[in-house]
């Protein structure tokens, strides 16, 4: 967003289409922030933060470009923000745990959404980000690397790492239960939410 | 004119528009079997009703724009505030 100029007053015309627009995008946000932060209440207030902003800065917004994108940058500056706040634990919503995801061939054991979920949740926040992005909002490489402001390279590499984890935990079945609420892991993925603000993932891509 | 069958149809997804000629997509390129639960866990909360307190908090925005532009004129529409002739 470092290049995008300040405009002046929108017309009544274009505030109407930002509007619509940010309409639009909403359910896309809750989707986002839902796999970011796993509970459904503190999604909804991420997202009721994010549209605030939004609206606060919609000068900001370059008519033609991509209102998700956009918007999913201001919701991912608020979730790290909260998240270091330690508003957000990553805890994982029971409410989809009894719901049967896909049944793959061959495989007795149909997976679980609960199972994807909580795997997903247990992923360091980094990489679940850009799978989240990637992976279930179909944002390409490029487009997930603007959103967190990182180097094209380290996405893949973080998607890649996020598939293999994923692949191996629901493969075997071997999903770590409650990880996310031990207190170390915790720390862990806060000082790593720290790297990640700091935009240090080009960086530490590098290696 | 003949349909090409190597041109694989892509969604109506903006955001496939950029994916590679190398056979994968960014999302589901050698998508294991649980890739499918991602974009369904995704759409599955993308699918759901929006509840209204986000339809309040649109309609706000409208009116706290209307309010701002207006605010010179809504002040006249106040009539005295200081009458005090009232019996």
């Amino acid at each position: 967003m470092a290049d995008q100029k300040p405009k002046p007053e929108r017309t009544a015309k274009e505030k109407a289409e930002f509007k619509r627009e940010l309409t639009e995008v909403v359910p896309h946000l809750r989707a986002f922030a839902r796999g970011l932060c796993g509970r459904p209440d503190m999604a909804d207030d991420l997202v009721q933060e994010t549209l605030l902003k939004a609206w606060a800065a919609q000068a900001r917004f370059e008519p033609g470009t991509s209102m998700r994108a956009w918007t999913f940058v201001i919701l991912r500056n608020a979730y790290l923000t909260d998240m270091r706040r330690n508003r957000f634990r990553g805890e994982y919503d029971e409410n989809v745990a009894e719901r049967i995801l896909t049944a793959p061939a061959g495989q007795e054991e149909p997976i679980h959404l609960s199972d994807m979920h909580r795997a997903l949740l247990t992923l360091p926040p980094e990489r679940r980000e850009a799978l989240l992005l990637v992976g279930a909002g179909g944002f390409s490489y490029e487009e997930a690397a603007n959103i967190c402001g990182c180097a094209v390279g380290t996405i893949k590499s973080r998607v890649g790492r996020a598939r293999a984890a994923l692949n191996s935990m629901l493969a075997d079945g071997d999903i770590p239960q409650r990880d996310i609420e031990d207190a170390g892991a915790h720390r862990a993925i806060l000082e790593e939410l720290d790297e990640v603000a700091a935009g240090n993932g080009i960086a530490a891509a590098k290696n | 004119m003949k349909s090409e069958p190597s041109k694989p149809i892509m969604s109506s997804d903006q955001n496939k528009e950029n994916a590679h000629k190398t056979g994968r997509r960014a999302g589901d390129g050698d998508a294991p079997e649980w890739a499918n639960g991602l974009r369904q866990l995704y759409d599955s909360v993308v699918d759901e009703p929006l509840p209204d307190t986000f339809k309040d908090l649109l309609e706000q925005f409208d009116d706290s724009d209307e309010t701002a532009n207006h605010k010179s004129d809504r002040k006249q529409a106040n009539p005295s505030s200081h009458g005090g002739t009232n019996s």
